[in-house]
């Protein structure tokens, strides 16, 4: 599904990927974790093709295909998925249109004909059930106002709509209460398949007592410095990152 | 003494819609003689104690006295006609200071030096102060300009021109105030210039004087420099404060913050006019404008002009402008915690001003300052600054 | 051909035959008069028009007020001189052999526009030009419904027709809000308004439809100089549309018209435009100088105006509908979206004045800069000494879209009460990376997220327009907006 190789990547003048090496295959769920600054955000940045993430050495290969070759809404139509730590306000566009028009963008991708509005609200309604989201929601503009609880839901509830084979979940559990957790872990969840591939992205152990990884990595200083399974995470919260970092260094 | 006709702008002259240029029409601008000896005790006695820190410069309509003034070896007065006159509305009053000031006061802060200097212009009849300053490179300069007049009817005219230009990375305080008389006439133009790197700091309190009109231009000449403008204008009774400021952004990475603070009681009005000027050069550039005008008087006016004019699309502009009357809930939280309505007013007016008067420079000019508001605000600086 | 035009149609053969002293050209081939402007081209006009004398009157005072104006200079818009003798003041309803014979022959980039528009076929021919029947069009849209409108008592009609059945009603109105000593191309058209539309809604009648009006200029060289005029008594609300086009040409035509809206007490009029006159090609070349004066009266108490425009097309806009807020508690309204393109310049913005007590004011506008469009949102609110209470909210927002473009933000605000609350709130940005970068990861291309976001940016606005509207002025965005993505 996805295999990164050497990728140095810098914002700026600054330097934040250092020969980083990841692969995660289909099917699998994979975390990664690491402290603040150690690059996290930039690999899911770079990953989606954000401007100014600029890549300096190294190759990402998605689905067989060129990652880096692609446009920022090719990447996106292909399949892969961010999940901002941020979710952008986009105040006067209402959160349905923009999920539909970016479903029919996917759909017209893969040569499939556009979703009538009627089949498309009986899917999200049905998707907001999941997400435990209020009917109000479909009203309202992308995130406008939103707590930082909705925003994260908000998240989810349009992965599930589009159903994307490579989700990156950026710091999707800071920010939420334990219910809400709870709710985006299941969501999370739903979307597990042997045909897809989910990154987490988190500083902390806990979203993972709820999504079981298959692989666990620690990303520091730009590069991920070790990998290994479930108990690599509970090690981590127990003993926090510097004995990985001594390790390492 | 020139012969040449004084033009003066009108109101009809876009930039001057708001100015009280009545009073002007009959005024005499020919400047007073160089104070006699004998008259300089009295004007000694009529200065504000000296702040700590601060070496002083005195002018008295104009004339450099160096009786009163630290002998500084950054600042020159030299005597040069060569002030060439500028076409346009907006230099009318600056083309009558370079025609009728006696001597150009010259600080020269040569580059990576500090100075810190108080200017005051003292005024008995007609002056015209003319300041011409220049920062040398990463040089720091702290200038508190301060008016005052200093006859019995109060009925002086002060045209002050001040120029700056400011050196690559060179910092400039400048404070301003006005502690005129009642039947004053306050004029000023200032015309600034930032280098590369540059920053500058205004903060300017506008109260006392009949009419009182500001007119500033400041260039951003070089890259990233920066520029904060903090104006308060307290007017009472039949006062007029006016002022104008333009800023033209020609350069990357400008960056300019305006506040402006306005209160008007009895039949006064205030005036601010902020005109930012982004050019197509000058990408990356930020500019804020906070203009506030509190009406407290039964005929009170005010008018506001927060005005962007902008040519490239690389640009963060944002303007907000308010006029109205005093918080009826915040008034009412303070009488309920029993502080008597004149008091809460005037606790409410000083924090509505203090956005500006707490960005004043020295702690001791804070308190003349706070001192000279006491008949506006009575009450309020003591209880809310001390 | 309409009865009326016939007349008219008639009239002018007639004036025209009988030629005139003072240099005017024959030529009834073209069914217009001759282009130059003095005494006589305005009595003629008033006599092809078969006007009262009381409207004569008035015209040739406007006419000999305008020999005493200068055009307006303003500082941030440049404007190509215009001659005015060159012309030509009256152009007859039929002039099939100016416009082009069938749509094989209209321009194809404008075929594509309505076709993005989603204008029906025969209508894509009529505002193109192709088969010109009437300068003004209402009259279609009133004989429509005219039976439901005339059971209402409501008058909408041509104003020329107004001119013939309702003279006491124009006597006793027009000219009462914006006199002809108003300005330059107030006075102008004062002179030599060719026609327009009228309304009057009586006492406490609630108008059952929408009314609206499609203008658009037809033949060359012809200036158009339309007069609309709304009276609503008391208790009675309308809401009356207005769209505009016309067709290329590569010269600037000049638009000057007048609208006056008078709201009795507790009566509402809600305006709306979408202007999409010719803006000029990508150079600038040609485009409609629209320099239009929009004012409305609430005369009487709770009353209530409101302007919505979308404004994107156009050479140079310069129009600021305004209110006159002169009824205790009466509520003026402003909302407007404006696009300059490519060489366009937009100076648009309103005035509010305040004078009954407790009037209240909102003003929502969006700028959007593009090319090297200038935009200039240019307003006032004057709060005077009797207006008690008064209170102004005005929001003001630019978005540019091009490192050649501007936007300049020009408010003034001047309150002569005390008790009055004025707040003016405005920000000037790009369009935001971030937003952009979350709708290019959610898989949709870069020009639908800019028309996306575009379109949020305006939504305040759009909301106000009646609905059929809105969808019009949305897509009308996304066309005119077209190629200055990236």
């Amino acid at each position: 599904m996805l295999v990164i190789k050497d990728l140095h990547a810098k914002v700026g003048d600054r330097k934040v990927l250092d020969g980083l090496n990841l692969e995660v295959p289909a099917g699998e769920v994979h975390a990664i974790m690491g402290p603040n600054g150690s690059g996290k955000s930039t690999l899911a940045y770079t990953l989606a093709g954000r401007p100014g993430y600029e890549v300096t050495a190294g190759s990402v290969s998605y689905q067989g295909r060129d990652l880096l070759a692609l446009a920022p809404e090719e990447r996106a139509q292909a399949g892969l998925f961010l999940g901002f730590q941020y979710p952008v306000e986009i105040p006067g566009v209402n959160n349905v249109y923009l999920l539909k028009a970016a479903l029919n963008a996917a759909r017209k991708h893969r040569g499939e004909a556009e979703v009538d509005a009627f089949e498309f609200l009986t899917l999200v309604r049905e998707k907001m059930k999941v997400m435990q989201m209020d009917e109000a929601f479909l009203s309202r503009g992308v995130n406008e106002g939103f707590s930082g609880g909705e925003k994260k839901r908000n998240e989810i509830l349009q992965m599930l709509v589009l159903e994307p084979s490579l989700a990156l979940l950026d710091e999707t559990d800071s920010g939420l209460d334990i219910d809400a957790l709870k709710v985006v872990a299941n969501g999370v969840n739903t979307l597990r398949s042997p045909t897809r591939a989910i990154v987490l992205v988190t500083h902390y152990q806990r979203l993972l007592d709820y999504i079981q990884p298959d692989r666990v990595h620690v990303l520091a200083r730009g590069r991920i410095i070790r990998s290994g399974g479930p108990e690599l995470a509970r090690e981590l919260e127990a003993r926090g990152y510097d004995w990985v970092l001594n390790e390492a260094a | 003494m020139s012969a040449m006709p004084i033009v003066l702008p009108s109101n009809r002259d876009e930039n001057w819609r708001y100015a009280n240029l009545r009073g002007l029409a009959r005024a005499r601008f020919e400047p007073a003689p160089a104070p006699e000896a004998t008259q300089l005790g009295d004007i000694a006695g009529r200065l504000p104690a000296a702040l700590p820190g601060y070496a002083r410069l005195v002018l008295v309509d104009g004339h450099h006295v160096a009786a009163l003034s630290t002998a500084l070896p950054d600042v020159n007065i030299t005597h040069d006609v060569d002030a060439q006159e500028k076409s346009g509305a907006d230099q009318r009053f600056a083309n009558l200071n370079r025609r009728f000031r006696q001597g150009t006061c010259r600080i020269a802060v040569p580059a990576q030096a500090a100075l810190a200097l108080e200017v005051l212009c003292v005024a008995t009849a007609s002056s015209h102060p003319a300041l011409d300053i220049t920062l040398g490179d990463g040089a720091k300069l702290q200038l508190i300009e301060r008016q005052l007049s200093a006859r019995g009817d109060d009925s002086t005219l002060v045209n002050l021109h001040l120029a700056a230009r400011v050196g690559e990375h060179a910092q400039f305080e400048l404070a301003r105030i006005g502690h005129h008389g009642a039947k004053a006439q306050a004029l000023d133009t200032l015309e600034l210039q930032l280098d590369v790197g540059a920053s500058m700091k205004l903060v300017q309190v506008i109260e006392g004087a009949l009419a009182s009109r500001s007119t500033a231009f400041v260039e951003h000449v070089g890259r990233e420099a920066s520029l904060e403008w903090y104006v308060a204008a307290l007017g009472e009774g039949t006062q007029h404060h006016d002022a104008f400021v333009h800023v033209t952004h020609a350069a990357p990475g400008a960056r300019t913050l305006q506040c402006f603070r306005g209160i008007a009681t009895g039949r006064s009005r205030v005036a601010f006019n902020g005109h930012m000027r982004v050019e197509a050069a000058a990408l990356g550039t930020q500019t804020d404008q906070s203009l506030k005008c509190l009406l407290a008087g039964a005929e009170a006016e005010a008018d506001v002009r927060p005005q962007l004019e902008i040519y490239t699309d690389a640009v963060k502009a944002s303007h907000g402008a308010t006029v109205g009357k005093l918080d009826a809930d915040m008034l009412f939280y303070l009488l309920s915690r029993s502080i008597p309505p004149a008091t809460a007013e005037s606790l409410l007016k000083w924090a509505f001003v203090s956005d500006v008067l707490a960005k004043l420079p020295s702690p001791e000019l804070r308190s003349q300052v706070a001192a000279a508001l006491e008949r506006q605000l009575p009450g309020a600086a003591t209880r809310a600054w001390s | 051909m309409s009865q009326n035009a016939e007349i008219q149609n008639a009239e002018i053969h007639d004036v025209i035959g009988r030629g005139y002293q003072h240099g005017f050209v024959t030529d009834i081939e073209s069914e217009s008069l001759p282009p130059g402007l003095d005494e006589d081209v305005v009595r003629a006009i008033s006599r092809i028009k078969r006007e009262p004398a009381f409207l004569t009157e008035w015209r040739l005072r406007a006419f000999r007020h305008w020999k005493t104006l200068s055009e307006p200079v303003w500082a941030h818009v440049h404007v190509n001189p215009i001659d005015y003798q060159d012309i030509s003041y009256y152009s007859a309803p039929k002039t099939k052999k100016d416009g082009p014979k069938s749509l094989e022959e209209v321009d194809p980039k404008l075929l594509e526009t309505y076709e993005k528009l989603g204008v029906p076929l025969h209508e894509r021919a009529r505002l193109a030009g192709v088969a010109v029947d009437a300068v003004f069009d209402s009259v279609s849209v009133a004989t429509t419904f005219k039976d439901r409108l005339e059971k209402a008592g409501v008058i909408f009609c041509p104003f020329s027709d107004a001119v013939q059945r309702h003279p006491e009603l124009l006597e006793q109105h027009l000219g009462s809000v914006v006199p002809y000593t108003d300005n330059f191309y107030a006075c102008l058209n004062s002179a030599v308004f060719s026609d327009g539309s009228f309304v009057y809604i009586p006492k406490g009648v609630r108008c059952p439809m929408e009314l609206s009006t499609y203008f658009r200029i037809n033949a060359a060289k012809t200036g158009q100089f339309e007069r609309t005029l709304i009276v609503a008594d008391e208790g009675s609300h309308v809401s009356y549309l207005e769209g505009c086009t016309a067709p290329m040409r590569d010269e600037n035509q000049l638009h000057a018209a007048v609208v006056e809206l008078i709201a009795m007490a507790d009566a509402q009029i809600k305006y709306s435009t979408v202007q999409n006159w010719y803006p000029g090609d990508e150079n600038g070349v040609g485009g409609i100088y629209n320099f239009v004066t929009k004012r409305g009266e609430c005369r009487g108490r709770n009353s209530r105006i409101s302007w919505t425009q979308v404004e994107t097309g156009s050479a140079i806009t310069w129009k600021y509908p305004s209110c006159v807020l002169r009824g205790d508690n009466s509520v003026g309204e402003f909302y407007s979206v404006a696009l300059a393109n490519h060489r366009q310049q937009a100076d648009t913005g309103t005035k509010m004045i305040h004078i009954g007590a407790n009037t209240r004011s909102t003003i929502v506008s969006k700028g959007i800069s593009a090319g090297r469009g200038q935009n200039t949102y240019r307003g006032l609110v004057k709060i005077l000494p009797t207006a008690t209470g008064a209170r102004n909210f005005t929001q003001c927002d630019s978005l540019l879209m091009g490192a050649g473009c501007g936007a300049h933000t020009f408010p003034y605000v001047e309150v002569k009460n005390p008790s009055a609350t004025v707040e003016h709130e405005a920000s000037t940005s790009r369009i935001s990376e971030d937003q952009l970068f979350y709708c290019l990861q959610r898989g949709i291309s870069e020009e639908d997220a800019v028309n996306m976001i575009v379109n949020g940016f305006c939504k305040s606005v759009f909301k106000e327009l009646p609905m059929e509207f809105a969808v019009e002025a949305q897509n009308l965005l996304a066309v005119s907006l077209e190629g200055s993505v990236g």
